[in-house]
């Protein structure tokens, strides 16, 4: 085994691992302040690639297309993210968590269905926006540009997302929200509009993650299936509700799982499911999670 | 039902047993698909077994598609392999699913709420990962083909059929019957009602002097042996074991059998498996998106039906009994 | 002496919640803890029941140690409790929340394939709880759609079910109408006769009228410890207790 393969796929474990930090991201957010695990957070990525692929084929062949349809297929994403947390989740934050999280099972399955009655159970792909076509040669190995582009636009948006927390009153809000829901509503704020930012924001990202997947990985109608699992995986070994603990999680998910496939690839879900439940069953507040 | 506060003392076999059995049994007369009515059954008793921890004792367990898969492929390689007696395998189905609810359980219910929703999630995707890598014994992605479905040899000379669709049903409606006569002593019993203390108030169980944990990992072996044999009946009915029997996909449908029967009751997942059942039949052949209607119908019942169908069924027998004894004391 | 703690002790983190409290109920007694909000008595109260470990010294029961125990190990010890907050089986009727808790103590409760009313003396006992408390109407009716008033009432029902002879209360007047709050005086009076009975409470006429013992509490800490008369006169807890009410 070569070290340019070793190094190779190190960095395809990154590029792995950043999409699945910003689906992760979103999910424990949600988690934190909502107190639900979203069953439909895998469904609204694929329904980011199809609203992308959507609107780079309505614009057609102009070279721009690619960087406007990921502009804006997530803002799609988190308007219908709205719309469910308003109209759906809305009416169960005071009935046993059970139900909730069989909520929104029903409604990934009611999206997922949607998206093959719009698109066709077979999946749809774009060609590379052309400006990130092509490979860069690292000299033992070349890697695609737009894979590199992934990493490096993935940090950015992570960056963003760490500043408006972390640095903005709206941040403060729903940092607070995190610890202590009561509080929130105390200081007079309407707990719900946050809830609806927190979840169409989550949302987006997730929905933001299957757009810049779709030149690399097509779109699918249950591609959002198995990648929703390994989320979970990300979520509690980073830690429910940690924004740094999504990060964290989903790089180490990511390169452990490209390692493993050098390794022992039989063994690569085995490993990463049973690391789940050590996690939760050795420390459940994650790898970086306070609580 | 109530007498002075409590459920009265109900027989093990009485006219509720009576009335279901007899509804079961006409369910291969009336339904035109000839396998369907095995199927239905088969999907029932593991749809029960899964209330028995969501409805009854609060737990929401992702991982019955394990207990599930896990005593089908026992009866499967048995009877592939060595050639047991049908009634045998179908033990050690239970078995195997009681011993894979007491190892996920065991550890399951050291957590509570979400953390506990998510290992038992875990523990699905483990055994099915595994089960999907152990290619030579379980066939992997292809499913283990070819499980023989010999005849039941009570004693020599004597053997019973199974091999039409009606005999098949026949020998699967007898076992579901006994293991509904089964659990639904086991829910009256003092166990059982320990089980609905437990969902209504965990702490105040404890408080009361009830070690909780104890009664948690029995609930869960009690739904792991009847899921378990729910599993080997499925690889006879089958006559192989699908990969999908132990997938996650499993575990979900009886989640779905069970919300949209009704959580409450024992008869609610009964009826759920009949519905969903039938209606994947029919509206598969009119509709290939009828899974659509399926989640629509889910979110419908999650939001403005939490009783599910049965909770309908004994709202209008309600409404019926107060009509006509109104109708009765005018004439 | 029923119950004593020694150096009983509690840490939240930094925070010490209950400082080396020796406490000793005498049996027979009506033995109430009173003090200022956070002076520790649930705290206390729950390292007692179990509900949480203690972070130094030991609680004895009846001469026998029981420090450590799980909270369902000192309920079959002969020590019953209720909650400040009601926490019943809501959706069950009362009747049936009593013959649960009595079960738990009584053989078969862990019976699988006998019909919960083939065991017949649970009933019966958790009938007679009901008819001595006064709420034998009600058994029918669920727990969850009571009033305030019968769910206490309930609450200190189930706390008797293990037919304790130690019955820990927490607050059990709270959030009582005054003449809910009677009823209740008159009730544990009655339970006092027969049972040690130690009780939290905010509540300074039930405290004064019932108590033979009462213990002061004040940041984790007894300050004071004796009769009602001797309590009501101490200067040291009019000032804990003066300071609390301007502070309000």
């Amino acid at each position: 085994m070569g070290a340019g393969l070793i190094l190779m796929q190190l960095l395809n474990g990154i590029v792995l691992g950043a999409i699945y930090v910003l689906i992760a991201v979103g999910l424990s957010v949600v988690f934190g302040m909502l107190n639900i695990i979203n069953f439909a957070h895998g469904a609204v990525y694929a329904l980011g690639a199809y609203f992308a692929f959507s609107l780079a084929s309505l614009i057609g062949a102009w070279t721009g297309s690619f960087w406007i349809a990921v502009a804006v297929a997530p803002l799609g994403v988190a308007v219908v993210g709205a719309g469910i947390e308003v109209s759906l989740l809305r009416r169960m934050y005071d009935v046993v968590h059970e139900y909730q999280i069989l909520l929104t099972f029903a409604i990934a399955l009611v999206i997922q269905e949607l998206i093959i009655l719009i698109w066709g159970p077979i999946g749809k792909s774009v060609s590379m926006p052309p400006q990130l076509a092509g490979v860069i040669d690292f000299g033992m190995f070349t890697f695609p540009k737009y894979r590199i582009f992934l990493v490096v636009f993935i940090a950015l948006v992570c960056m963003g997302i760490w500043l408006f927390i972390h640095k903005t009153s709206y941040g403060a809000i729903v940092r607070a929200g995190t610890d202590n829901r009561d509080m929130v509503n105390c200081l007079g704020i309407n707990i719900y509009r946050v809830f609806t930012l927190v979840f169409s924001l989550g949302v987006g990202l997730a929905g933001l993650a299957g757009a810049l997947a779709l030149p690399m990985r097509g779109a699918q109608p249950l591609m959002g299936d198995t990648i929703l699992l390994l989320c979970f995986v990300v979520v509690v070994i980073g830690g429910l509700g940690s924004l740094e603990g999504a990060i964290l999680g989903g790089l180490i998910v990511g390169v452990v799982e490209s390692m493993m496939i050098l390794l022992w690839p039989q063994g690569t879900m085995i490993a990463i499911f049973a690391a789940m439940a050590i996690v939760i069953l050795t420390r459940p507040r994650g790898l970086w999670g306070l609580r | 039902m109530v007498e002075e506060g409590l459920e009265r003392h109900k027989p093990l076999i009485d006219r509720e047993i009576c009335m279901l059995a007899g509804l079961a049994f006409l369910l291969p007369f009336v339904l035109p698909y000839k396998s369907l009515p095995a199927e239905i059954l088969i999907y029932a008793l593991g749809a029960v077994s899964f209330n028995i921890l969501l409805g009854y004792t609060g737990m929401l367990s992702f991982g019955q598609g394990a207990l599930f898969g896990m005593g089908a492929y026992t009866t499967g390689l048995l009877l592939i392999h060595l050639g047991w007696h049908p009634l045998a395998t179908l033990v050690c189905a239970s078995l195997s699913g009681a011993i894979t609810a007491l190892v996920v359980g065991l550890f399951s219910i050291q957590r509570i709420g979400l953390y506990f929703v998510m290992l038992t999630l875990a523990f699905n995707q483990l055994v099915f990962f595994i089960a999907y890598q152990l290619k030579g014994l379980t066939g992997g992605d292809d499913g283990l083909l070819d499980v023989p479905r010999p005849n039941l040899s009570i004693f020599p000379g004597l053997q019973i059929p199974l091999q039409t669709n009606l005999q098949f049903f026949l020998f699967i409606w007898i076992v579901f019957i006994g293991c509904i006569i089964v659990i639904r002593r086991i829910l009256c019993s003092p166990f059982g009602r320990v089980l609905v203390a437990i969902k209504e108030n965990p702490e105040r169980a404890v408080a009361v002097g009830y070690n909780i944990q104890y009664y948690k990992l029995t609930a869960f072996i009690i739904s792991g042996l009847f899921t378990g044999l729910a599993g080997g009946l499925y690889a006879l009915f089958m006559k192989m074991v699908p990969i999908t029997a132990v997938e996650l996909v499993t575990s979900t449908d009886f989640i779905i059998m069970s919300l949209l029967g009704g959580l409450g009751s024992l008869y609610g997942p009964i009826i759920g498996a009949v519905v969903v059942k039938i209606a994947s039949e029919i509206l598969s052949e009119i509709w290939a998106r009828w899974l659509l209607v399926l989640g629509l119908t889910f979110i419908v019942f999650m939001l403005f039906m939490k009783e599910g169908i049965w909770g309908l069924i004994t709202a209008a027998l309600e409404k019926l009994k107060v009509n006509l004894s109104g109708k009765v004391e005018k004439s | 002496m029923i119950l004593r703690t020694v150096g009983l002790t509690k840490h939240f983190g930094g925070l010490t919640a209950v400082n080396k409290v020796d406490l000793s109920v005498e049996e027979g007694t009506i033995h109430s803890i009173i003090g200022p909000n956070g002076a520790g008595k649930t705290t206390l109260f729950n390292m007692l029941t179990g509900e949480i470990p203690v972070s130094d010294g030991e609680i004895y029961f009846q001469g026998k140690k029981i420090t450590g125990l799980k909270p369902h190990q000192i309920a079959k010890a002969g020590i019953g409790r209720s909650f400040q907050q009601n926490r019943l089986f809501n959706n069950l009727t009362v009747l049936e929340n009593v013959r649960l808790a009595v079960h738990a103590h009584h053989k078969g409760h862990f019976s699988l394939l006998r019909h919960f009313r083939a065991f017949s003396r649970p009933v019966e006992k958790a009938r007679e709880i009901l008819e001595e408390l006064g709420i034998a109407g009600i058994a029918a009716k669920k727990a969850g759609e009571l009033p305030h008033g019968q769910q206490r009432i309930l609450e200190v029902a189930l706390a008797l079910a293990a037919d304790p002879v130690l019955l820990l209360l927490d607050e059990p007047t709270s959030g009582m109408s005054p003449d809910d709050s009677v009823k209740m005086i008159r009730l544990l009076k009655e339970l006092g006769k027969r049972l040690t009975i130690l009780i939290i409470e905010h509540n300074m006429n039930l405290v004064m009228s019932i108590s033979s013992v009462i213990t002061v509490l004040h940041q984790g800490e007894i300050i004071a410890s004796g009769s009602p008369s001797e309590i009501e006169n101490n200067e040291e807890v009019n000032r804990a207790y003066l300071g609390e009410h301007t502070r309000c």
